[in-house]
């Protein structure tokens, strides 16, 4: 076979196009939040950056914010995967699940906010649906559910949009597992479909889904579109209130924004260690778990709520796009009717043109991404 | 003097584009043919994003002029824009060409040196402008001195529907007594949004006796005393606004969705005539209309400003000329399509582009001249950047 002699470089260079942003970026992060930001005439280095960051009354509950919705994203979709493919892999319900599931992966996650949003809120569409024959509402509730303090709401619409990421990855790995044979065995000592898949297929796939994973808490700690849509503004969660200070026009609040954005970076590599010492402790009980010998007295149970969350997910997103699609046609639209007044294409016609263009740079940009990093792929595949 | 200033231009390397004075038009015309205007202005409401459009589609027919609408969330963007273009040495063909601007904005370039003119008063249609009856001369109490055009009046009205609430409500303390006999029904913008910090400021000015002293810059010493009645009010009322305080909606549109949705039944608008075009857009029930405070309420115009390094600053007049004319001011007062105070003094007019604006119907939701009542005068911008930040620290990490 002749050999490129272009093909050992594309390492080296897909090396740079990574580091090399993120280098530069970390730079221009760390100087400022030190007090160096030359281009607006301020010189460091200074602690004063951080000391406005901490001053800022509404730290502790943006960065816990951070924390728990991070968290719970993370762990509640991974839940709910490893749940449902425990339960279900290889059977029909799962494969109309994959496939509800898999175009999902390719709705925007600010899309599948706002459509979320029009769903769950008093005046959403749920509540219209059953006002006010069943709820007895002529006006909407004044319940704080959307951007509600704890950003519950925010972590139920990142939840619907990892489910499906998770599941494809799932999927994946499961094919390099031998997976098919480990349940077959478990299942003929008498285990039940979820403990026995837990017990032997789980450790196998978690080593190979682990990187992922990592990328979905990373990106749930510091997500800024779900945040800006669902989540509280009394403070923002933390990504937020950075974007915040990065856009002020008075420059030096960059540099409350650069200290925020280091805090950031910390939360999230803390936040990555104790999800790695949280996989210490499960690996440990776990093992304990598996030498009881329990076979699985409530798989059956365990195996259908994760069947309706997992469903509940895909539906949430459908329905989303369903209401955004209403609304998009829609004249006047008031509570508590469960459809508009009338159907029109105003809208559309308004921001149509716009739209296109905007459509066309869309996919012009994520062609060319897309193709260069799939010529680096395989070119470092290949060298 | 004179001299030096010109060695200085014939030594100074050529620059790329030659700036034409405002007041030879057949000049500036000329020069604004084939030019492209990036006119960075709030892009937050379909209808005015609309006027926009139309206002491009005008000046590309009768100058040749391209104008681009960079939508802002914060005109303090632009304003940040330019300032990193001067740090950066971009003095000859910066990215924006026109703001829509006022207030604090206004008053922070003007101040540091960003804007280009005096251009406004020679341009031709600043002859119908209504200089007497309106302020366009002073914006936030700072003198203009032409380095800004006029283009609309605007002034603090109050949206409330009526299916919910009936009467208009005279006075701050009146709506604070309403909220709290109907907790969850009202809230503002979340400042530093503009239309939360105007909230703000006509609290201020209603509460006050003598608002007058707002006119001068805030001081350390009088500001703790002066907007003491501000936040005892706020206290009292925050308890009883929509969701109690724990958020608010970003925007003024998002507000008005909320009135829409039957979530709210009173909301702030800088626009009298918002009210009835979001009517004609499906964006408000019918029964929607608008009030104004006994006292009067707080009124200022809209401007455009030229930066120092637009490139197509020749182009920028055009459009700022184009929309002080009679045709745009028309169609901007329109109810159905915008509904914003036109600049124009109705007397300087002739009697065919009078019948322009005598044709116009006020709109079901909006109030007459006599309706609207006193103007208040917008108090000075120190005034508005202090309590914007205490409201932050105050109510926006309330929780």
């Amino acid at each position: 076979m002749k050999t490129n002699r272009a093909l050992p470089l594309l390492p080296i260079i897909t090396l740079l196009v990574m580091l090399g942003p993120v280098i530069a970026g970390l730079v221009g992060t760390i100087l400022p939040a030190f007090g160096h930001l030359p281009a607006a005439g301020l010189t460091g280095p200074s602690l004063a950056p951080f000391r406005d960051l901490f001053d800022w009354a509404g730290l502790p509950r943006a960065a816990l914010l951070s924390i728990t919705t991070g968290l719970l994203a993370t762990s509640i979709s991974l839940a709910i995967v490893m749940l449902v493919t425990a339960g279900w892999s290889g059977t029909k319900p799962f494969r109309t699940l994959e496939r509800l599931l898999s175009p999902l992966l390719s709705v925007p996650h600010a899309a599948a906010a706002f459509g979320l949003a029009f769903l769950i809120a008093p005046s959403g569409w749920v509540s219209r649906l059953f006002s006010p024959v069943l709820t007895g509402w002529d006006r909407p509730p004044d319940l704080l559910i959307v951007q509600d303090t704890w950003g519950l709401t925010m972590t139920l619409g990142l939840i619907v949009k990892e489910v499906p990421f998770l599941l494809l990855i799932t999927l994946a790995a499961l094919g390099q597992t031998d997976a098919k044979r480990s349940i077959t065995i478990a299942q003929a000592l008498g285990y039940g479909r979820v403990t026995g898949w837990l017990k032997t297929v789980f450790p196998r796939v978690y080593a190979q889904i682990r990187p992922p994973i990592y990328v979905v808490l990373a990106y749930s700690m510091s997500v800024v579109d779900v945040a800006v849509i669902l989540g509280p503004n009394t403070p923002p969660s933390l990504s937020v209130q950075i974007v915040k200070w990065m856009s002020d026009p008075d420059l030096a609040m960059r540099l409350e924004g650069a200290a925020g954005a280091l805090l950031q970076l910390g939360l999230v590599v803390g936040a990555l260690v104790f999800w790695r010492l949280g996989e210490v402790v499960v690996a440990h009980f776990g093992r304990k778990w598996i030498a009881t010998g329990a076979r699985g007295r409530f798989d059956p149970v365990v195996a259908n709520v994760a069947l309706i969350a997992g469903a509940g997910s895909a539906l949430i997103v459908l329905f989303g796009i369903v209401v955004l699609a209403i609304w998009s046609f829609a004249g006047f639209w008031g509570f508590p009717d469960a459809f508009p007044d009338e159907f029109t294409l105003r809208n559309w016609m308004r921001v149509g043109p716009g739209t296109l263009d905007a459509l066309y740079e869309t996919a012009l940009i994520a062609c060319t991404a897309a193709f260069i990093a799939l010529i680096l792929t395989i070119g470092c595949l290949e060298s | 003097m004179k001299h030096l200033a010109i060695l200085a231009a014939l030594l100074a390397p050529v620059p790329a584009f030659a700036e034409t004075d405002p007041a030879n038009w057949d000049g500036v015309t000329a020069a604004a043919q084939g030019q492209t205007v990036y006119w960075n202005a709030w892009g937050g409401s379909t209808t005015t994003n609309d006027f926009i459009a139309w206002v491009g589609a005008r000046v590309a027919e009768d100058y040749g002029v391209t104008l681009e609408h960079v939508k802002l969330t914060d005109t303090a963007d632009a304003v940040t824009r330019v300032l990193s273009e001067k740090q950066a040495g971009e003095d000859d063909d910066g990215a924006i060409d026109m703001i829509w601007i006022n207030g604090a904005n206004f008053a922070a370039m003007k101040d540091a040196d960003l804007l280009f003119g005096p251009y406004a008063e020679q341009l031709p249609n600043w002859a119908f402008v209504d200089v007497d009856g309106k302020t366009v001369q002073t914006d936030f109490t700072v003198p203009i001195e032409g380095y800004e055009s006029p283009w609309a009046m605007a002034q603090v009205v109050f949206i409330h529907d009526t299916a919910d609430l009936a009467e208009p409500l005279g006075s701050m303390q009146a709506i604070l007594e309403w909220s709290q006999a109907n907790p969850g029904r009202f809230t503002y913008p979340q400042p530093p949004d503009f239309l939360g910090t105007t909230f703000l400021k006509q609290a201020l000015v209603d509460l006050l006796d003598d608002a007058s002293v707002l006119s001068e810059p805030a001081t350390d010493e009088n500001y703790d005393a002066v907007t003491a009645p501000l936040w005892t009010y706020l206290d009292a009322l925050t308890p009883t606004l929509w969701r109690a305080g724990r958020a608010y909606p970003t925007t003024g549109p998002a507000q008005l969705q909320l009135i829409a949705d039957g979530e709210v039944d009173l909301a702030i608008s800088f626009s009298p005539g918002e009210a009835t075009a979001a009517i004609a857009n499906n964006q408000l029930p019918s029964t929607a209309r608008t009030f104004v405070l006994d006292k009067g309420t707080i009124g200022n115009a809209s401007f455009v400003a030229i930066p120092y390094n637009s490139g197509s600053s020749e182009g920028a007049m055009v459009v700022a000329n184009f929309l002080m004319s009679p045709e745009a001011q028309a169609r901007a007062q329109d109810p159905e399509i915008l509904g914003y105070g036109t600049v124009l003094n109705m007397d300087a007019l002739s009697a065919d582009d009078r019948a322009r604006f005598d044709a116009l119907e006020l709109g079901v939701a909006t109030l007459s001249p006599a309706e609207l009542g006193a103007v208040q005068a917008e108090p000075h911008p120190s005034w508005m950047t202090r309590i914007a930040d205490d409201w932050a620290s105050r109510y926006g990490v309330a929780q």
